[in-house]
């Protein structure tokens, strides 16, 4: 049987060979043919080529320092090949001998390709990075930065360059954790990379950049000293690299942005806010319109920067930035609709996706022009994309556009989004399931006529099961979700989710080990026990009335003080309820006292919460008036009516004017039966005196407190009824890390 | 509308006031020979001006055989000498990969070896339109000359050009100037773009003294337009006086 010229090739590696110069020519022969070509790459690897090139270059001598060169060129194509070809590589464990490679007293010519294919390697995520933190090769590799190092041979300057910006680059790679970025700025490489970033030669500029911006991502500390280092002629780090931000090459001016941008997030350049702002921001949206990998990067760049920034989320909308991410969206959906999903521009949809999140995220204006420009359709067919990538950037951008009242009465609902919001429920990936949660809560509010189709479909069931998925974020979004669902609902609704979820699923989250996760379970139950005695009497025996007030009376017990003020209003309802619902509260001594306690403390809306439990437990009601005044006279022993004349002088208006309801009710008690408190006031036999709430028939719920909480939406407008709270409160899920949903561990974005 | 009138005098004096650096001239015309490739001119001109070449002037050599490789339609050994100076060049251009792939498939059907053609065709190509799709249509193209007569003019003969070849040698070229990160069009024409473009805007507003041929670069009064000429000619009257 006749072999094949690549079998032959491959046969001529062996090391029994006696003629190293026929081993070259083979390494050759196979270089050529795999440089560029895919299915050669493939034919090449199942030939058995890794572990034959890994015997050559893991010889220890220093002989055939070209046999290794070649080899290590060839093991370097290899990594430009698809994922299973780097797998293959990197399973074969070929990195080791590699690294050994780059032993400084090596041939420079090898220490180069060595250091040019490792760098390849690095490029895919999947490729173990543990290795080069162990033994020697993390000092090797810095001393490979020091381009003036005495050691170097004389006529090899060319060479060492080029090796320190792929040293760079390779650091740039390795340095996702936070433990890699200490470890990599402890082994003195921060001074080399200052020092390659001053060397005016562009592409070590930018490979410095590169591993500058990769230990500053996230890392204050690392951002703080960097910032605070100097240059050569005693310049700080970011006005130079404000002026490189300008600079003729695009991809110069990218990584002098990715840079810029992260030392702008973590904070240590505060004096630069406004370049950032009027250079660096144009610069981006500017690439926006290029092409290739510098258009691939700048969306992702340009999100980070804008994250949770209004002004500059402002800016870039009137950089008309949307328009331009638009047609980048709808241009790939054309090509794909044409040539069929390659995959090769997933990271550009995605990035641009994410891009488009950042910028509706704050201002309602901003989500406006996303709609108008009619990018809506491909978000939504995006959020059922097979990349878990572009799933996660689209359903981060259905969030940030959820957070509109408006929007998602009209143009979500018309776009189709609640069939792949609901398939994505049920995502494997972390990251997914984070944004679809949250983006859940915004769509499930009162004014959403999503509401009632998606719990006919059984969203109950899917939030009892994302209730023990184990992850912090996706349970407080679903509890917080739950919560807006039930606010204001029906008798009915309410009973229905509430038989599906479990009054002891809801104890369980009471007593989460995360008070934001118990903060919206009281939440829950306040927006449950609203509105109806029926409905405070389904909590009642659905919780168990004594666990219902063993519950708050622990909660008040808090020092939370967000945790204090949703109790409390859990009692502001449930003393709307009938008399038995009232004297179960009044039977509490703790709960009192906690209330008492409460009308001192130091925060307004907690004092004003308090007097709210006060004014509804003394109502005046005809029905049971003895009832009342056994009530107030409890109080009033306790100290409460002089409380509440201390609080008149309370600075709060809000305060104030509660005390005077409050001081009403105790008034009225007391003209009606007297006080021995001798004031001489006499009392009213009709008992309906000057009280404008004497009436038994008064509705309650004008004065009653309930709950609507948007998702993080300081401008959400208010419910129906008055004092409602609009929400505002909750910083909440995601603000400091934008979820791209790859190995989701803890939502951090690593591209 | 009125425009200004400049005298050539006038305008000659301000020209005469800018001044321009000998050092800078010398660097504008060493990019130049370095970009386009002239090694030994630019060696000369080194040694005559003493303006250093900002790169290896060997790498202005390698670029040379490669671009002569392509130009004599030897395209193996060109892509065999830029994988040895630079191994990264074909495995992160796609397009150019498949250019030169292209390039060896029309060498084959000039020789007339339409066996040879049609395999390497099924082994190259086709594998490179699968990963690629956008490559297809103009493979399309290039197979479509299997059909036709090879002297004979068709629509697809400007492929047997040596425009073809000389393209594909630029685009070789520029990747290599990229990959040694220098820049991959010499300053010397983006100045002349430069000058053409400000004297359109300046015709607007004013008559001068222009530059019409860059070859001669005289200067040279236009004729007076009729639109707000009056004042146009009176001026250049009292210029000449």
């Amino acid at each position: 049987m006749t072999l094949t010229p690549h079998e032959v090739a491959v046969s001529q590696l062996a090391t029994d060979q006696a003629v190293p110069l026929d081993r070259i020519k083979s390494l050759r022969f196979i270089k050529n043919n795999i440089i560029g070509n895919k299915t050669k790459k493939d034919l090449y690897i199942q030939l058995g080529i890794v572990s034959r090139l890994q015997d050559i270059i893991s010889v220890k001598d220093d002989k055939d320092s070209q046999l290794k060169i070649q080899a290590v060129i060839v093991l370097g194509s290899f990594a430009f090949g698809n994922e299973s070809n780097i797998l293959a590589l990197t399973n074969s464990g070929v990195v080791e001998p590699l690294l050994n490679c780059l032993n400084p007293s090596g041939d420079p010519k090898l220490i180069e390709a060595a250091a040019r294919t490792l760098n390849a390697i690095y490029a895919s995520p999947k490729a173990s990075r543990h290795q080069l933190f162990m033994g020697n090769h993390l000092h090797v590799l810095v001393q490979l930065l020091d381009t003036f190092s005495s050691k170097h041979r004389p006529g090899q300057e060319i060479v060492q360059v080029h090796t320190a910006e792929l040293v760079a680059s390779i650091l740039a790679r390795c340095c996702e954790t936070l433990e890699q970025q200490m470890q990599i700025a402890d082994s003195g490489a921060i001074p080399l990379l200052m020092r390659l970033l001053a060397s005016g030669i562009s592409k070590s500029q930018e490979a410095a950049l590169g591993a500058l911006a990769a230990l500053v991502k996230d890392n204050p500390e690392l951002a703080q000293v960097i910032a605070q280092m100097r240059l050569e002629k005693g310049e700080r780090p970011a006005p130079f690299i404000l002026r490189l931000v300008r600079d003729k090459s695009p991809t110069m001016r990218l990584a002098a942005a990715t840079c810029l941008t992260y030392l702008n997030r973590a904070g240590v350049i505060p004096e630069h806010d406004g370049d950032i702002m009027l250079i660096v921001l144009p610069i981006l949206v500017k690439m926006l319109q290029l092409t290739g990998a510098v258009q691939e990067a700048a969306p992702q760049v340009l999100a980070h920067l804008i994250w949770e920034s209004e002004n500059m989320q402002k800016a870039v909308c009137d950089m008309e930035a949307i328009p331009k991410l638009a047609s980048i969206i709808s241009q790939m959906d054309e090509e794909d609709n044409v040539y069929g999903i390659v995959g090769q521009k997933d990271k550009l949809k995605e990035n641009s996706l994410l891009a488009l999140a950042a910028i509706s995220q704050l201002k309602e204006d901003c989500r406006k022009q996303v709609i108008e420009a009619k990018v809506l359709s491909h978000i939504v067919s995006a959020m059922s994309h097979p990349a878990v990538g572009v799933r996660a950037a689209a359903c981060q951008c259905t969030r940030s556009l959820s957070r509109s009242v408006k929007n998602l009465r009209t143009s979500l609902v018309d776009a189709g989004i609640e069939n792949p919001l609901f398939q994505l429920l049920s995502d494997e990936d972390l990251g997914v399931l984070r944004s679809a949660t949250a983006t859940l809560c915004n769509i499930v509010l009162d004014v959403s006529p999503m509401k009632k189709t998606i719990m006919e479909r059984g969203i109950v069931t899917k939030f009892v099961r994302m209730i023990s998925y184990g992850d912090n974020v996706v349970r407080l979004n679903t509890v917080w979700a739950i919560k807006n669902l039930v606010f204001e609902a029906e008798s009915e609704v309410k009973e229905n989710v509430m038989r599906q979820f479990g009054y002891n699923n809801l104890v369980l989250l009471l007593n989460d080990s995360e008070p934001a996760v118990q903060e919206q379970a009281l939440n829950l139950v306040r927006n449950l026990a609203h509105k109806r005695e029926h409905d405070i009497e389904q909590v009642f025996k659905g919780l168990g009335n004594g666990q219902l007030l063993s519950i708050i009376e622990e909660k008040l017990s808090w020092d939370d003080p967000r945790l204090l003020e949703h109790a409390l209003y859990v009692l502001v309802n449930i003393a709307t309820g009938s008399e038995y619902h009232k004297q179960s509260i009044l039977k509490r001594q703790g709960i009192l006292r906690s209330v008492l306690r409460s009308m001192n403390h130091e925060s307004a809306a907690i004092r004003v919460a308090s007097i709210w439990v006060i004014i509804n437990l003394t109502w005046p009601d005809d029905k049971v008036p003895h009832s009342v005044h056994e009530c107030v006279t409890l109080l009033r022993n306790m100290g409460v009516e002089d409380r509440l004349l201390a609080l008149n002088a309370d600075h709060d208006l809000d305060v104030r004017d509660r005390v005077k309801t409050a001081l009403h009710h105790f008034l009225m008690d007391q003209q009606q039966y007297g006080h021995n408190n001798g004031n001489g006031v006499p009392s009213d036999q009709t008992g309906s005196g000057n009280g404008r709430h004497g009436h038994s028939s008064s509705r309650y719920h004008d004065l009653q407190q309930q709950q609507q909480q948007q998702q993080d939406n300081s401008t959400s407008s208010s419910s129906s009824s008055g004092d409602a709270f609009g929400g505002g409160a909750g910083s909440s899920m995601d603000t400091t890390h934008i979820v791209t949903g790859g190995s989701g561990a803890g939502g951090h974005d690593r591209r | 509308m009125a425009k200004k009138a400049i005298s050539k005098d006038d305008w000659s004096a301000r020209l005469a006031e800018v001044q321009v650096d000998r050092d800078d001239l010398n660097k504008l015309i060493m990019n130049y020979l370095i970009i386009e490739g002239y090694k030994d001119a630019a060696e000369k001109f080194s040694q005559e001006s003493g303006a250093k070449p900002p790169v290896n002037l060997e790498s202005i050599q390698n670029r040379m055989v490669v671009r002569t490789a392509i130009q004599r339609g030897n395209i193996e050994e060109a892509i065999e000498r830029v994988n040895d100076l630079n191994p990264e060049i074909l495995d992160t251009n796609p397009k150019l990969f498949f250019h030169l792939q292209q390039q060896r498939l029309i060498e084959y059907i000039r020789e007339g070896r339409v066996t040879d053609a049609l395999e390497f065709a099924q082994e190259e190509l086709a594998p490179r339109g699968e990963e690629n799709p956008e490559f297809l249509s103009e493979l399309e193209r290039t197979m479509s000359l299997l059909a036709f007569e090879l002297n004979s003019p068709s629509p697809v003969s400007d492929l047997l050009t040596p425009a073809q070849r000389q393209k594909l040698a630029s685009e070789l070229n520029s990747a290599l100037l990229l990959s040694q990160s220098q820049e991959k069009d010499p300053k010397l024409p983006a100045l002349l773009k430069m000058c053409w473009w400000a004297q359109q805007q300046l015709d607007e507003r004013c008559t001068y003294p222009k530059i019409k041929d860059f070859t001669k670069a005289e200067l040279v009064m236009e004729p007076m337009s009729t639109a707000g000429g009056s004042q146009g000619s009176s001026s250049s009257a009292v210029a000449g006086a």
